[in-house]
């Protein structure tokens, strides 16, 4: 059987180029950030989450609240997070 | 048979199965995107294969001419429809629509996908009897490529960057035409800042349609009473982001209107003022609950008063009337997810 060529409906490209981010093997001194997406509840699933990576030796870093939760974090969000932060953890709430 | 066709067959199948096995299709066969095939449809559309309409999110993939018009071979598609296609995919993009977040939304929400002007004749998309179910292949194949290419491209999947709980029908094709020859008002368009001579193209990201009966009243008031409790339901979006909402006027219903000398704009006024659920009831539903004060409503709602009156959309401007449907007394309430509409003219014809 020939098999037949098709033009693929996909970028590759882009579905390629979604990854996780490293894992961090030690937190000792990190400047934690948080993410709220401003859902109800992101807010307290970080704040737990932040309680938990502080006994691991996380530092209390900034928090940062989006102003609209189905948008993408803005550019001043995300550089404002480099800027004061080692890691960040993002929580989408519902 | 021949062993040929024997294995003409076999290829066939096995490249229809080759599109379910790599995540292509929504479900339903698709028609093989051979290069053939999708070069007709970018001859047709009279642009370069290698064109970029623009970036889907969440995962921007480009989405060239060529691309797209893959997905509308997939979707069934004549190669006629691509400008229209790429006319609903450009309208997607306009930031007003919100496409990322409603692309990675637990909510039912999908782009609803309405047609005004020449192009409805040209295409034959169906604006009259049952235009939003089956049987017209304009309005199934046209919505189709739309939903194909937001998955293809932008990479939403089911159960990996689509996170809809449940998603709805509309899903595998949303799309029908203003019933601009019988309706009682100028097209939609006309008053968007276009003119009824524009082919045009309007999507919104939507829940499905909800059906208003009224078989009984013969004046506005009633009527559209009727339309407004439909609209104002506790469990609906618009009642707490106060996006844009969409209602779709039977004809039979738009005439009722009409024949009292209201226009479109009575309609919106009208169903601004009536369309409301008091604070103490949006109280216990929503995205926030009790803590109304996190809510989008408009600015001057009293958020302390639990008898204060909270409409569907901020402004009369932001419910959006089309008419369309055939006989019978019935209209469609259709709430948003959270974001505006947006329309634009397009060429037909294709190119830009």
């Amino acid at each position: 059987m020939d098999r037949l060529t098709l033009v693929s409906p996909v970028d590759v490209r882009a579905a390629d180029a979604v990854s996780l981010a490293a894992r961090r093997n030690d937190l000792s001194g990190c400047r934690l950030g948080l993410l709220d997406n401003r859902k109800g509840n992101a807010n307290v699933l970080l704040e737990l989450v932040a309680a938990e990576l502080a006994k691991q030796g996380a530092a209390a870093g900034v928090m940062l609240e989006k102003r609209i939760f189905s948008r993408p974090a803005t550019a001043q969000n995300l550089a404002d997070l480099a800027a004061s932060s080692d890691a960040v953890v993002t929580a989408v709430g519902d | 048979m021949s062993i040929a066709e024997v294995s003409r067959a076999d290829a066939v199948l096995d490249s229809i199965e080759r599109c379910h096995r790599e995540g292509w299709s929504d479900g339903l066969p698709v028609i093989p995107p051979l290069p053939e095939l999708v070069e007709r449809h970018v001859d047709a559309s009279r642009r370069g294969a290698q064109d970029v309409v623009g970036e889907i999110p969440p995962a921007w993939g480009v989405a060239t001419v060529e691309r797209i018009a893959a997905n509308a071979v997939m979707a069934g598609c004549l190669p006629e429809y691509l400008p229209a296609v790429i006319a609903a995919v450009e309208a997607l993009l306009d930031d007003r629509v919100g496409l990322h977040g409603v692309q990675c939304t637990t909510h039912v929400a999908t782009p609803l996908v309405v047609y005004n002007g020449p192009v409805r004749r040209l295409l034959d998309i169906n604006g009259g009897h049952n235009c939003l179910g089956q049987g017209h292949r304009a309005n199934a194949t046209i919505g189709r490529a739309v939903r194909l290419v937001l998955t293809n491209l932008g990479g939403a999947r089911p159960g990996g960057m689509d996170k809809a709980t449940f998603g709805h029908p509309g899903k595998f094709s949303y799309c029908f035409a203003e019933n601009e020859e019988e309706s009682p008002f100028p097209p939609y368009h006309a008053g968007e800042g276009l003119t009824a001579e524009d082919s045009a193209v309007t999507v919104f990201a939507a829940e499905a349609p909800h059906n208003v009966n009224n078989h009984g009243s013969s004046d506005p008031w009633s009527l559209l009473d009727t339309v407004a409790d439909s609209m104002a339901t506790l469990g609906n979006n618009n009642m707490y982001l106060a996006s844009d909402y969409v209602v779709v006027l039977g004809i039979e219903h738009a005439r009722i209107v009409a024949d009292h000398g209201w226009e479109r704009r009575h309609v919106q006024q009208y169903l601004h003022e009536r369309a409301r659920l008091p604070v103490r009831r949006l109280r216990i539903g929503g995205m926030y609950g009790e803590d109304v004060g996190r809510n989008f409503w408009a600015r001057w709602v009293r958020r302390d008063d639990p008898d204060a009156l909270v409409p569907v959309a901020r402004a009369p401007d932001d419910i959006k009337v089309f008419v369309a449907g055939g006989a019978g007394r019935h209209s469609l309430v259709i709430p948003g997810w959270g974001t505006r509409t947006s329309t634009r003219s397009f060429d037909p014809q294709g190119a830009r």
